[in-house]
């Protein structure tokens, strides 16, 4: 994890100030995304916390609920807002365990917003790896990414 | 339907995870199955219980600490059924169907999740 440290987290923020002047943002606010829940206690409010911590929006800010009815909508909407905001800012906790197990998240998200995958007979979700996938894999949303994991900003692998 | 066998062996799975995390995981019209996570705070290790056929749930979405108990219920109509209880959370559920543990069938259920 210490790999992805201060060096290369610079050159992100000079990535991501060089992508400030093209002005390719339309929106002055920064949207945080994550899992809503604690890994490990449960919370449902980590995502609401994470977004405190970096002073940006969570979905449920930018849309005032968190659910527009469809799945189809809710992509739509994150579509919206991840292109609406200035910076993407993507809390890595509880989705890896390192920074180096990156590229199996970004495999579990690109099988879609909407798969379900049960493990020892709890339901899991995709939406948060779809997120950081699409991110990942949009040209112009990757420049507007910036990753926290055990609450520092990292550089992820390239 | 549970047996009393089947009782004990979910009484004594819950023990097993007493103080635990219980999380609201899944509600399923089909069959009215719903499900509840249960989650080890320090390690991550975490388990769904299904309650299949349940036709009443009370309670909080979410609490820690958990210590749940398996009692045996008779529905209104008569029907032998299964009644699941956290005193201190305030949670309840009955049905009229069975308990199952992960994702196996209880009578097949791994003893490493049970004892």
């Amino acid at each position: 994890m210490i790999a992805y440290g201060i060096e290369k987290w610079t050159t992100a923020e000079t990535l991501l100030r060089v992508n400030e002047v093209g002005g390719s943002y339309s929106s002055d606010f920064d949207m945080a995304i994550g899992l809503a829940r604690h890994h490990l206690t449960g919370s449902p409010t980590q995502l609401e916390n994470f977004a405190k911590h970096v002073n940006a929006k969570t979905y449920g800010d930018i849309y005032r609920n968190w659910w527009p009815g469809t799945m189809e909508r809710l992509e739509a909407n994150i579509l919206r807002a991840m292109n609406n905001a200035k910076y993407l800012k993507i809390n890595l906790d509880g989705l890896i365990k390192a920074v180096n197990e990156f590229p199996s998240l970004l495999q579990k998200g690109s099988r879609g917003i909407e798969p379900v995958e049960v493990i020892r007979g709890v339901e899991r979700g995709n939406i948060t790896n779809w997120e950081v996938w699409k991110i990942y894999t949009t040209f112009s949303l990757k420049p507007k990414a910036v990753y926290y994991f055990n609450s520092r900003p990292v550089s992820i692998p390239q | 339907m549970m047996a009393d066998k089947d009782i004990t062996k979910v009484n004594a799975f819950f023990k097993n995870w007493k103080g635990a995390i219980a999380l609201f995981n899944k509600f399923t019209s089909s069959h009215n199955r719903f499900v509840i996570e249960l989650k080890q705070p320090d390690s991550g290790e975490f388990i769904g219980v299904s309650f299949s056929f349940c036709n009443y749930i009370a309670g909080p979405t979410w609490w820690d600490n958990c210590e749940l108990t398996c009692f045996r219920w008779k529905s209104p109509d008569g029907k032998n059924g299964y009644e699941v209880r956290d005193e201190m959370a305030g949670f309840l559920i009955r049905g009229t169907d069975s308990v199952v543990i992960g994702e196996e069938d209880l009578s097949t259920a791994s003893l490493a999740y049970i004892n």
